[in-house]
């Protein structure tokens, strides 16, 4: 069953704590249309922003994606996932990886 | 940066209809200002890194800027210049506190919709709905082209200060910190001669303040007293103080902030002397009252995330940096000090005491009071939500 937070997400965002994963950059040169790496701060934010990136959702960019985050999150480090303006929450490990698969599943479609 | 990454990135991360940029007369005005920024620090500095502007609207009410392989981005937030007005009218036009406290609950449900907490930003717009029943909205105390130019001055501000960051580069920190050091490290020792000297006094005043205010609202027994105790101490200064520059050494990033806020400060002047008569008695006091409704704004988004200790480092944070801007800018002109602290008390009592104490302990009151309870409703429809808080900056 389709999670409906992921229902029709064109877009998403992936934040990575604790550092920049290696293979981001080579992944946005590889899919520039649809991968964007970019940081964000905020004008009042107590913390400095963090590095994200920003994908276009289509399966082959996913699967690519999928990749660079379980490496991540093998490094012990973790990632948020966003899309339609809200965090997808209780996202950690296997959650991560459950959701860019069901994405990648409804961008077959 | 490719635009259309930059709308894919608002479409994830805010809660917005649009597909693009906004457009219409507002957003054309931006672009002049940020034209004129630019032109204005070209002529400060040379080989000024280019930058762009994007105007988006949305719930979320945040500007910031973007970086990444190409020129930095300003996404200037469109709703932000509503919210500041909005905050500005509560100040100004002495509007009943449970308006501020519907605005407050409106900005903890678009908050808990961005954490993803899709109960809580339902909870927060059923409790928003009621306080707007309570009150009427008050006649304009002063006239709207007054109040409208003190917000300009405020939109202004944001935008000077995000285009001050693209002009520092993405390597100033080291250079901010040589410079700003001894300046700030003046304001926070001259801020704690202040205190020493009155603090006893600051807060008698605040707690009398909070207590009225709770009296006017809510009456004897239907508010949680110990709980007000508890946030106040919490939000207090320990006893000897806080050690404002070791605390910003440990967050060097707010250096840049300050610098950027100083050198913003310079454009606005610069700009509405040049453009209005509003000279720096106007200018400076409109850009203290902005820099606490970020902190509120700011406040409120930790109140939704349920993390205190978020909260403690935010008003600390927003402390810091204001201290630094009174210090740094009050030498201007005489009588400043004093336009400062009547700015300062103003916000307190319109809009920062309910921010900061009212709207947070309401809402803990809420959410405790539902937590024992079964559940006999639906679960929220996150797409309904959106569309009722993408309503909030899109009032059509």
């Amino acid at each position: 069953m389709v999670d409906p937070r992921t229902a029709d997400v064109a877009s998403i965002t992936v934040e990575f704590v604790d550092g920049v994963p290696a293979g981001l950059d080579r992944l946005a040169s590889e899919h520039p249309d649809e991968v964007t790496v970019m940081s964000a701060s905020s004008f009042n934010a107590a913390d400095p922003g963090t590095t994200e990136a920003v994908v276009v959702l289509t399966p082959v960019v996913l699967r690519a994606l999928t990749v660079v985050v379980k490496a991540h999150l093998e490094a012990r480090k973790s990632v948020r996932i966003k899309a339609k303006g809200a965090e997808i929450t209780g996202v950690s490990g296997k959650d991560a990886l459950k959701i860019l698969a069901e994405l990648s599943d409804e961008a077959s479609e | 940066m490719n635009r259309r990454a930059i709308a894919a990135r608002l479409a994830a991360t805010r809660v917005t209809a649009l597909d693009g940029e906004s457009e219409g007369p507002l957003a054309n005005i931006y672009r002049r200002w940020h034209a004129d920024l630019v032109e204005r620090l070209s002529a400060r500095v040379a080989h000024l890194p280019a930058s762009e502007l994007y105007v988006a609207r949305t719930a979320n009410a945040r500007s910031e800027m973007l970086t990444g392989a190409s020129s930095p981005v300003i996404v200037h937030d469109q709703h932000l210049g509503r919210t500041l007005n909005r905050l500005t009218g509560y100040v100004v036009d002495d509007w009943p506190a449970t308006r501020v406290h519907a605005w407050g609950f409106e900005r903890v449900a678009v908050a808990a919709y961005a954490g993803g907490d899709f109960d809580a930003c339902r909870l927060a717009l059923a409790l928003s709905q009621t306080m707007r029943g309570h009150d009427s909205p008050p006649e304009p105390e002063i006239p709207p082209g007054a109040r409208q130019l003190i917000s300009t001055i405020q939109e202004h501000f944001v935008l000077a200060h995000e285009t001050a960051h693209t002009m520092l580069g993405t390597d100033a920190l080291p250079r901010v910190k040589a410079a700003l050091t001894e300046d700030v490290g003046a304001a926070f020792a001259a801020s704690v001669a202040t205190l020493d000297e009155f603090g006893e006094d600051i807060v008698s005043t605040a707690a009398r303040d909070i207590a009225g205010a709770i009296g006017r609202l809510f009456g004897s027994g239907k508010i949680d007293e110990g709980r007000i105790t508890a946030l106040r101490e919490s939000l207090s200064r320990p006893a000897g103080g806080v050690d404002e520059s070791a605390w910003l050494d440990a967050h060097p990033h707010l250096y840049e902030e300050i610098a950027c806020d100083l050198i913003a400060t310079d454009l606005s002047l610069e700009f509405f002397a040049e453009h209005s008569t509003a000279d720096e008695q106007t200018v400076l006091p409109a850009i203290l009252m902005a820099l606490h409704h970020l902190t509120s704004i700011e406040f409120l988004d930790v109140v939704a995330s349920g993390r205190e200790d978020l909260g403690e480092g935010t008003v600390q944070a927003a402390m810091i940096r204001k201290t630094a801007w009174r210090r740094l800018t009050r030498e201007r002109r005489a009588g400043l000090g004093g336009l400062y602290v009547q700015v300062t008390d103003d916000h307190s009592e319109k809009v920062g005491d309910q921010v900061l104490f009212i709207v947070p302990t309401l809402w803990q009151q809420a959410r405790d009071r539902l937590a024992g309870r079964p559940r006999t409703d639906a679960p929220a429809d996150p797409s309904r939500l959106h569309q009722l808080l993408w309503s909030l900056a899109d009032p059509r």
